[in-house]
């Protein structure tokens, strides 16, 4: 659950879920809505994998993200959304 | 993964069948009354019916043939996760705070209406495929 806690603090992963309950998303599609770098959006996506947010589906060179969200989990992602809560940021966030 | 998902749903009905037996003992015993044992029973039927419609949603399978296709059946599976699990928290609800008599129609009343909707989201991701398929 913490890892859950730490995914929905960011709002950049908040956003990336918001997204993706539209419909997947291939990574490129989802870096292109963001002024981040490409590692930084990797690094963002292996959080949300980590905490089994999202599901990664490789094919060939593109890699497929999917929502993977329990009702609880969605409910919090509403809650974060709405109160905007925020981590304090670990030193493995900074790096 | 298949076999969790087996030994998780043989544990909730393990502990639904021992507190169902608990129940019958503990009023057979005088210990609580009749109504109270099947209250606790019912009231575990509805926290159970939470337990598995929030999971739901996350069962996302293998990936379908488009992604507007995985979009509506993401949509349906999150509407009947959602349904579902608000029917089991006002089931277990209404069996804690209404008469026996008025909890036992409303609360089947409650899940009818989150099934009902869940089998409406499923039809509808269904029939949207259907003419996709068709255009």
């Amino acid at each position: 659950m913490n890892s859950v806690f730490k995914a929905l603090s960011d709002p950049t992963r908040r956003k990336v879920l918001e997204l993706l309950r539209e419909r997947p998303m291939t990574a490129g599609e989802l870096s292109a809505q963001f002024p981040v770098s490409r590692p930084t959006m990797s690094a963002h996506f292996n959080v949300l994998k980590e905490a089994d947010l999202v599901d990664a589906e490789r094919r060939g060179t593109t890699v497929t993200y999917r929502l993977k969200l329990t009702v609880l989990e969605d409910a919090l992602l509403g809650f974060a959304q709405v109160f905007g809560f925020k981590l304090p940021s670990s030193k493995e966030d900074q790096k | 993964m298949t076999f969790n998902r087996i030994a998780a749903s043989a544990t909730g009905a393990t502990v639904l069948i021992s507190l169902a037996a608990l129940g019958k003992l503990g009023a057979h015993l005088g210990v609580i009354d009749a109504d109270m044992a099947s209250r606790l029973i019912q009231i575990a039927i509805g926290l159970t019916l939470v337990v598995f419609a929030n999971g739901a949603p996350k069962q996302i399978g293998r990936p379908r043939a488009s992604f507007e296709a995985e979009g509506r059946a993401q949509a349906a599976r999150r509407i009947a996760g959602w349904s579902l699990t608000i029917a089991g928290l006002i089931y277990a609800g209404v069996w804690v705070i209404a008469p026996v008599a008025l909890a036992a129609p409303f609360s089947i009343a409650v899940v009818a209406t989150g099934l009902t909707v869940t089998v409406l989201c499923a039809w509808n991701a269904c029939r949207s495929r259907s003419a996709d398929l068709a255009g």
